[in-house]
């Protein structure tokens, strides 16, 4: 057997072996009108009997995906001859190296592409982030994040200098060091990314509770998040600089007029 | 004149040019030794402020000369000379609000970047009747009480000249003359020069060099 679901909640995958029997997700089972295992439904007018309910199979583009037999699986889907197939997955030998294995299919098979597990993997993640608007989207939205949060961060810090002109015009005419200044106001910007991170953070974590039962579940790794956290950083020690471009422009005399 | 805390030689100032040029000072002259209380009054637009912030290297000059305890003052050095040569006393105490009346003198006590200020912190707010308070946040002082601090805030660094720009306006006539008195006692105990601008007559008298601004130039009453 090849492929099949990356866990099982009741079942086992091997049913699927048993003429016209199906394992399906336990996310699509109000979607399929399924309650239990052993219960038996129709699949375009052909019958099916669940053997299995699996996990973490989310699609949130095409219909539910159904385990079966390859077998089954052409009775099921009238589109296609008995002898025609679209896919057909691989499984090499413990000992056999993939590369190697591939190599000598495309060579076997030349009409037929052959992909390795990664290049299949990349081949998904650039369809969907190049030849489809969601990588364009997802692109703009964290541009928009970026630019709208460097907004809010420097408008705040802003608004703060403002409210404290005469505080700054007075450490200016006290004779305050620029690195003195420097920190103030970068310590503030520093503060801002740290609840911009930590509030973020709950935020994602919330949302992501929410989403972890749905097709379309959030997920961070490492390396996203250190970029988030670099980008913010440079963001909110950007709105800083502008900021103390302003403290250093303040006039210190107006401390007499304020 | 390099015994001088305060030097003005021919100080002249004006405001914008051609048909707009307003002359504000014309060739003032005001030497102050160390441990002198002056006070400056003159009417509304008379050039006080113009004069004060130049005396307090906040304002370049259009002519003259000026130094601070023997120090020239350059384009250079103004900055320093601020933070090292003079104490200001401003009409509004402009202390930080969200910090305790001791972090207000700590920070900067920590941007003269000197060492071992703590002795000299206890012994300001001692003088000044402000011990209790130390740890108070500024925002809760009374109007008095925070221009005590900023008393205290100009002397930290033990300047040549403290500049007063209206020091008691904010304040009622009594806690007006009781920040006067510490400012006079605060020169002769540190040795430093006094010079306060002020609009209120009556404090006058309690000082022992008396100036009037005028039409741009300065004379000893």
């Amino acid at each position: 057997m090849v492929g099949g679901p990356n866990g099982m909640v009741e079942g086992d995958i091997r049913e699927v072996m048993r003429d016209k029997s199906v394992v399906v997700d336990e996310m699509y089972l109000d979607l399929l009108g399924v309650k239990d295992v052993g219960q038996r439904f129709e699949i375009l007018g052909r019958r099916a009997e669940v053997v299995g309910i699996s996990e973490g199979v989310r699609t949130f583009t095409a219909s539910p995906f159904v385990f079966t037999s390859i077998e089954d699986a052409i009775l099921y889907d009238k589109r296609y001859r008995a002898d025609e197939i679209t896919y057909v997955m691989v499984q090499c030998a413990n000992d056999a190296k993939v590369e190697e294995v591939a190599d000598r299919m495309r060579e076997a098979l030349p009409s037929v592409e052959v992909l390795t597990e990664d290049e299949f993997k990349n081949r998904s993640a650039k369809y969907w982030m190049i030849g489809t608007g969601v990588g364009f989207t997802v692109i703009v939205t964290a541009v928009l994040g970026v630019i709208i949060g460097g907004l809010v961060v420097s408008q705040t810090l802003f608004g703060l200098l403002q409210d404290h002109r005469p505080h700054f015009a007075t450490m200016l005419a006290l004779g305050f060091r620029d690195r003195t200044l420097s920190m103030i106001v970068m310590l503030q910007a520093l503060g801002f990314w740290l609840i911009g991170a930590v509030g973020g953070g709950l935020v994602f974590l919330g949302l992501k509770g929410l989403a972890e039962d749905s097709p379309v579940p959030l997920r961070m790794n490492w390396w996203v998040l250190l970029l988030l956290l670099g980008v913010q950083l440079i963001t909110c020690l950007l709105a800083g600089r502008w900021v103390l471009a302003k403290v250093r422009k303040l006039d210190p005399v107006s401390v007499f007029a304020s | 004149m390099t015994d001088f805390a305060l030097y003005c030689e021919e100080i002249f100032h004006h405001y914008g040019d051609g048909g707009h040029r307003v002359e504000v000072l014309t060739g003032v002259d005001l030497i102050l030794a160390a441990g002198d209380s002056a006070v400056l009054v003159g009417p509304s637009g008379s050039g006080k402020t113009t004069l004060l912030s130049i005396a307090g290297c906040l304002l370049t000059p259009s002519s003259g000369r000026l130094m601070l305890a023997g120090v020239e003052a350059t384009a250079g050095n103004l900055l320093s000379l601020r933070r090292e040569k003079i104490g200001f006393v401003f009409q509004h105490a402009q202390l930080l609000p969200f910090l305790s009346v001791r972090e207000n003198l700590e920070v900067v006590a920590a941007n003269l970047g000197v060492s071992g200020m703590g002795e000299r912190i206890d012994d300001l707010l001692e003088r000044l009747e402000m011990r209790e308070h130390a740890e108070k946040k500024a925002a809760v002082l009374s109007g008095g009480q925070r221009q005590r601090v900023s008393v205290a805030r100009a002397l930290l660094g033990k300047p040549a000249v403290i500049l007063a720009d209206e020091p008691t306006a904010a304040l009622g006539w009594e806690h007006g003359k009781v920040v006067v008195d510490l400012l006079h006692d605060a020169s002769r105990n540190e040795g430093c020069a006094l010079l306060v601008v002020t609009h209120d007559e009556r404090l006058v008298p309690s000082f022992e060099r008396k100036f009037r601004i005028q039409k741009g130039s300065i004379i000893e009453l």
